[in-house]
This record gives C-alpha cells, sequence and structure tokens, in this order.
C-alpha cells in the first residue's frame, strides 16, 4: 500500500498542538486562571458572573454594616449620657422631695435640673456625619427645638419614620429610633418629666416633685430599654458580619472551583506539553532526509 | 524480421524510456509543489504487424502521460474545506466579539454590580451627596457601558458586512480563472494532449473557491459546472455567472445575489459562509439581545425611580432614556439625570428616607427580559457567544483532522515519492542503456554483414 510520502504536514500540525497546550498551560499558571476567555468554560462562566455579583454585594454588605455600626454607636453612647443624666435627675427628685429641704435648696436642686434639661436637648439633637440620630428621616436639621411662641416647651420637628438598611441579600436592620417615641413619649417623657421636676422644685411643691420624679424615672426605664434595641441592632449585625465573612470565603471558593486554575494540573499540562512539543520536534528531526536517491552512484 | 527492424524497435525503446525518465524527473522537480499530482509514462506494446503467419513486432509505445488522482477524493477535499473555512472564518470573527463579553473587569455585569453596590451604600446615607455622586457615576458608567457595546458590535458587524463584499470580489474572480483552466482543459483534451498541469491548476483554483464559499463541482461532458448551495450556477463549462452584491435596506447589511436570486442565507461554507454567519446570525441575535436588555434594565429602573422623591421631595422622574424602539436602545442609553439631588432615594419626600433605594436594589431580582432578571438575562448572553464559539472551536478541530486524513489519502495516490522516483529513475535508465547497448550490438551485427562482402 502507498502512503503519503509527505509526513510533514502531520508533523506540523502536532507541533502546532502541542504548543498550543503548551502557551494555554503558561498562561493559566501566569493568570491562576482556567477561563480566560468565555468560550474555554461558557458554563462556568455564566456561574461566575453570578457568583460574581453576589460577591461584589457581600462586600458592600459588609461595607454597609461599618457604616451602620458607626451610627449605632453615636446613638447609643448618646443614650448612655441621657440615662446617665437621668440617674442623677432621680437623685435630685428624691433629693428634693425629702422633707428636710428647704425652699431655697429645693431651687438650688431646680437649677441642676434645668441644666440636665438644657443637656438633654443638645444629646437629643445629636448627628453624626451631618445627620441628625433622632430625627427620623427629617434628619438633616435639629429635630428638637424651644417653642418659638415662647412657651418653655420643647417641640419635636423630625418625624416617626424608621430606617432600615440591607444588611444581606435577605436581611436588613432598623438603624434609628424616631426621637418623638424616644424622648417624648406619652407618660414617659424625658422633656415634660425634668420640665415638672423642675417647676416642682422651683415652688417647693413636694407632691409635685414625688410624681415629678416617678414621671422621670418611667422617662428613665423607656430610655433605658430603647438602649436594649440598640443593643440587640449591634449584636445582629455582628452577628451578620461574622456570617458575611464566612459568605466572602464561600465566593472565592467558588470562583476559584469555576474559573480558576489548579496550578498542580496547570503544571502537569506544561510539562505533558512540553513533552509532547520536544517528541513531535525530535520526531521531526529524526524523520528520514534519505531516499534511495542518495544511495544511486 | 530485419536488422534494421531491430534498430528501429530498440530505438523506439530509447524514446520511450527517455519520456520515462522526463516523467519522472518532472515529479522529482515538482516533488513539494502544492496540489501537484504525480505524474507516469503509460508504455504499451505497438501492435505487432504480419508477415504471413510470421510475427513481426514494433517495440513499445508511450499511449500517453497519466495525472494519478482521485477524482472523487478531491471533491471529498473541497467539501471538508468549505467546513473548515467556513468554521474557521466564524471563530476569527467571533474572536472580537467574545473579547467584549470576556471582560472580568469592566464588562457589563460588573457595571450593573457598581452601580447597585453604589445604591446599596446611599441607602446607609441617603442625604450624603458623594454618595449621590458615586450613583450617579455608576449608572451613566452603565448607560455609557451599553452604548460601548452596542457601538462595538455594529462596528464588527459593519467589518464583517466589508469582508463579505472583500469575499464575493475574490469569488468572481477565483470564477473567471477557472473558467479559463476549463477552457485549456478542454482544448487539451480536445487534441488528445496530456491534461494533467490544467487539471492540477482547476484543482487548485477550485480549493481555493472552496475556501471562499460552498459549492458543488459536477463533471460534465462540457468540462465541469459549478453551483451554488441553493444550486445557481457560477460556472458552466467556459462561461461563468459571477455573484453580485446589494444593500438589504431593512437590514442595512450587504446582500449576495446569483442572479437574481438572494442566495445570502443559503451561503454557509467557506470564509463567506463563516462570515455570514457571524454577521446575519450570531452578532445580529447579539445586537437585540442587549438591546432588549438595555431597555428592560432602563424600564426597570425607570418605574422602581418614579416611586420615589428626591433630594428636594420632588417625585422621581425616569432615571435613563434608551429612545423610542427597542431597535437601537443600547446605542442611545442615556443617564437622564444632571444632579445627584435627583435620585429618588426617599419614600417619602424626606431627605433621610432610604424607603425608595431598597425598590432600586429590586431591580437585581425584576425580570427584565423574558422571566430573566438582569445578570441572568447578561449571563445566557455570554453564554450564547461562549458556547457558540467553543462549538465552532471544536467543530473546527474535528474538520482539520478530517481534512488531514483527506489530505494524507490524496498524498498517498497523488504525492510524490522520492524512493520510488528514484527506483524509476533507475528501471528506466538501465532500460535505456539495455536499447543503446541493443543498437550497438545491431550495429556489430551489420558490420559483419556488411563484410561478408569483402
Amino acid at each position: 500500500m502507498r502512503v503519503n510520502p509527505d509526513s510533514y504536514a502531520g508533523l506540523l500540525s502536532a507541533l502546532g498542538t502541542a504548543r498550543n497546550a503548551q502557551s494555554r498551560a503558561t498562561q493559566q499558571l501566569a493568570s491562576g486562571r482556567r477561563v480566560g476567555l468565555v468560550s474555554e468554560d461558557a458554563a462556568a462562566w455564566t456561574m461566575q458572573i453570578q457568583n460574581n455579583s453576589r460577591s461584589a454585594a457581600n462586600d458592600e454588605f459588609l461595607h454597609s454594616i461599618a457604616s451602620v455600626r458607626a451610627g449605632l454607636n453615636t446613638a447609643d453612647s448618646t443614650l448612655s449620657s441621657v440615662v446617665t443624666s437621668l440617674q442623677r435627675a432621680i437623685t435630685l427628685g428624691v433629693e428634693g422631695a425629702n422633707g428636710t429641704q428647704t425652699a431655697e435648696n429645693r431651687k438650688a436642686l431646680a437649677q441642676e435640673v434645668s441644666g440636665i434639661r438644657d443637656q438633654m436637648l443638645s444629646l437629643a439633637n445629636v448627628s453624626y456625619n451631618g445627620i441628625f440620630v433622632f430625627a427620623g428621616t427629617q434628619n438633616d436639621s435639629p429635630p428638637f427645638k424651644k417653642d418659638p411662641a415662647g412657651t418653655d416647651a420643647i417641640l419635636y420637628y423630625g418625624n416617626s419614620a424608621t430606617i432600615d438598611v440591607r444588611v444581606g441579600e435577605t436581611r436588613s436592620i432598623q438603624t434609628n429610633f424616631p426621637g418623638d417615641e424616644l424622648f417624648a413619649k406619652a407618660g414617659a417623657s424625658v422633656f415634660d418629666s425634668l420640665d415638672k421636676l423642675a417647676t416642682a422644685l422651683n415652688t417647693n411643691d413636694k407632691p409635685g416633685i414625688t410624681s415629678a420624679t416617678s414621671e422621670v424615672r418611667a422617662a428613665f426605664n423607656h430610655v433605658t430599654s430603647v438602649r436594649v434595641f440598640f443593643g440587640n441592632a449591634m449584636n445582629q449585625i455582628d452577628a451578620d458580619e461574622t456570617f458575611l465573612n464566612g459568605q466572602k470565603l464561600q465566593f472565592a471558593a467558588r470562583e476559584n472551583e469555576l474559573v480558576g486554575a489548579d496550578p498542580m494540573k496547570s503544571a502537569t499540562d506544561l510539562t505533558e506539553a512540553e513533552f509532547a512539543y520536544k517528541s513531535a520536534l525530535a520526531a521531526a528531526g529524526k524523520t528520514s532526509t534519505l531516499s534511495l536517491l542518495d544511495y544511486l552512484r | 524480421m530485419s536488422l534494421t527492424g531491430s534498430i528501429s524497435i530498440a530505438l523506439r525503446g530509447l524514446t520511450a524510456q527517455q519520456i520515462a525518465l522526463e516523467t519522472t524527473t518532472n515529479n522529482i522537480a515538482n516533488a513539494n509543489t502544492p496540489g501537484y499530482t504525480r505524474r507516469r509514462a503509460n508504455m504499451e506494446e505497438d501492435s505487432p504487424t504480419f508477415n504471413g503467419s510470421v510475427m513481426v513486432p514494433r517495440g513499445v509505445n508511450v499511449s500517453g502521460i497519466e495525472s494519478l488522482r482521485d477524482r472523487v477524493l478531491e471533491l471529498r477535499i473541497q467539501q471538508e474545506t468549505q467546513q473548515q473555512s467556513g468554521t474557521e472564518s466564524y471563530i476569527q470573527s467571533m474572536s472580537e466579539v467574545e473579547s467584549l463579553f470576556s471582560n472580568t473587569s469592566s464588562g457589563l455585569d460588573s457595571k450593573m454590580n457598581a452601580l447597585f453596590n453604589s445604591l446599596e451604600r446611599l441607602s446607609t446615607q441617603p442625604s450624603d451627596t458623594s454618595l449621590r455622586q458615586s450613583v450617579m457615576i455608576a449608572s451613566s458608567n452603565l448607560a455609557s457601558g451599553f452604548r460601548e457595546i452596542a457601538q462595538k458590535l455594529r462596528s464588527i458587524q459593519s467589518n464583517l458586512d466589508l469582508s463579505t463584499k472583500q469575499s464575493v470580489g475574490s469569488i468572481n474572480e477565483l470564477l473567471e480563472q477557472i473558467a479559463s483552466a476549463s477552457v485549456e482543459v478542454a482544448a487539451r483534451q480536445s487534441i488528445g494532449q496530456d491534461t494533467g498541469a490544467a487539471e492540477d491548476q482547476r484543482t487548485a483554483l477550485l480549493k481555493k473557491l472552496s475556501e471562499q464559499m460552498d459549492v458543488s463541482v459536477v463533471q460534465t461532458e462540457n468540462g465541469i459546472s459549478v453551483t451554488a448551495a441553493n444550486g445557481a450556477p457560477l460556472v458552466v463549462g467556459q462561461k461563468t455567472f459571477p455573484l453580485k452584491t446589494a444593500l438589504d435596506s431593512a437590514s442595512g447589511t450587504t446582500h449576495v445575489f446569483a442572479g437574481d436570486d438572494d442566495i445570502t442565507s443559503n451561503i454557509t461554507g467557506g470564509l463567506l459562509g463563516g462570515t455570514l454567519r457571524a454577521r446575519d446570525q450570531s452578532v445580529r441575535k447579539l445586537i437585540s439581545d442587549i438591546d432588549s436588555l438595555a431597555e428592560g434594565v432602563s424600564s426597570a429602573f425607570n418605574a422602581a425611580h418614579k416611586l420615589g422623591f428626591d433630594a428636594n421631595g420632588v417625585a422621581g422622574t425616569d432615571l435613563f432614556t434608551t429612545g423610542a424602539t427597542t431597535k437601537g436602545a443600547a446605542a442611545s442609553m442615556r443617564l437622564l439625570l444632571t444632579d445627584g439631588s435627583q435620585i429618588a432615594a426617599s419614600s417619602d419626600g424626606t431627605k433621610g428616607s432610604n424607603g425608595n433605594i431598597v425598590k432600586l436594589l429590586a431591580v437585581r431580582d425584576t425580570a427584565v427580559v423574558g422571566q430573566e432578571k438582569p445578570l441572568d438575562c447578561y449571563g445566557r448572553i455570554s453564554f450564547d457567544v461562549g458556547s457558540s464559539i467553543a462549538n465552532a472551536k471544536s467543530e473546527a478541530v474535528a474538520s482539520s483532522l478530517m481534512l488531514q486524513q483527506l489530505d494524507d489519502q490524496r498524498g498517498a495516490i497523488s504525492g510524490v515519492s522520492m524512493d520510488e522516483e528514484a527506483a524509476n529513475l533507475i528501471r528506466f535508465q538501465r532500460a535505456y542503456e539495455a536499447s543503446a547497448r541493443v543498437i550497438s550490438v545491431v550495429n556489430d551485427l551489420l558490420e559483419t554483414a556488411v563484410n561478408l562482402g569483402r
């Protein structure tokens, strides 16, 4: 049987194939990616698009948590000051209710209570990054102001809306507590109770002092319970953060699974391709250049 | 039977061996000529005459020089060439498209992610002007990403259109050349000459034509007839029917005509077939897919944006515009807002509300094209690109293996083997020497005969 006398065509294509495999393995090793072009593994590429998107969102949730935490911290530490001051007001009220106190003494106590009330106003108007923490969503200006009509009352200019921030694909967290609910809750109003206490102390009204003190105590209890809300929220975002960090590793692992190169495999592929290339070269080199013509004398 | 008769037989032997030697030499000389078919001098015994009952031999005669070819095999090679160059030109045409969809850092998906992430960030501080600005930038980047990809796809399409015209030009040239090669084959055939060289030339031209488009070649009494895939004649005998191109106003692309028939969709093989497949199927579908995605994403964002209020408490307006029709939506996608304060983040008109951002973020999980969410749709488009190229690549590997095998078979029949030619060289040389020797022996005999009379 006659065979194709030209063996170089086949050899050349074998060389080309080996060369291709070599450059692919080198590229995989250099880039760390198994799939550099969508046609190299269209299915994996498509899944990676989803994975990449979820991973990017995951990173963003972590960023949101950091930002939310700073706001929650501000609120919590403010409330901590509020609680301390209310405690002091209660002490003052109890002291004022004591039968041994003179009207003069009570006036002095009333002055301190008024000071606490002013301090409460500035605490209730605390802002973080230009946002007034206790103003609901009307948070671009101080929520609590003295009545412009001239009465001593403190009025709320914020709203009762809450702000929810997403901290996971299906998780969101309430990051604020509206000021009216916090400082001006009926029966437990911080400003009203302090106001009443100051007035009662000023006017030397002993039963008034007692009832005002119990109102301040109610306000104290209310604020303390709201602090629990912030404490809970912080615990929750801590848990969310741990979860998201775990997810982050998952996404990275998944990416590696989908489009990452296995260095061992790439290195083995490279060795194999080099061997194939060398063998093809050797075969090409050794292909007999002799023919019968060489023996004609 | 005479001595002079013997000289004449020996002389014919000399001539025959000489022709055979020449054929061998020509084979050796053309050992590396592409498309060359090895030749063989066919010798036969010249029919003897009879002197009464005595047969008088007349020696050898070279009846002709034959090219050793398998026409069916050559046809198979042409067909496989059409297939292979079709897939290869498709892969080449699509490689630029593929790079558009193989971008990990600035593809449409990362631009969508960037927008969603900037919204997510704005939701933590909806009144922050720099965060609003970053949403503006991300939105405008998404719009420009759509525009860019649409423009690139269009320019790829028009480049493919240009190669269509060029390819038709080279096809028409080849048709002329094939017709004139056919004329030569016919001319040589009519005077009984060897048609090998002319046929080799025509076969090479047909192979070149096969690289350009899919044709079928039929051998007829008047030479060959070459027809396009739909049966439209291209070359019949010595007459050519060149292809024509005309702009198709509906699609804005160049269509190919054979006579009055639009054969654009019939051409599937060769460079032209691959180019047309990329231009009319893949790229066209991609453009319309990207348009639908642009329109879907834009109207989903617009609907959500209109539900909210901007930083000044004004009701939200459209976020993007994509023009009046789905066709060309991606190319005309633009951000309509001019200032970050216009982003409708608020659900109640207050500055601190982020209620509407959740609705904007929900676009991520909204079906925008059919049942597909934005990233699902983009993923499907990328998958289509990747898998069609991957399929073409494996087809190309298969058909190049097939072609290599066919070339091997052709080489086994028509290739020049040096060993064989060397053996022939010795054989014909010896025969030539022997014939020369016969002449010298007869010469001696004649001399003896002449000297008898002295």
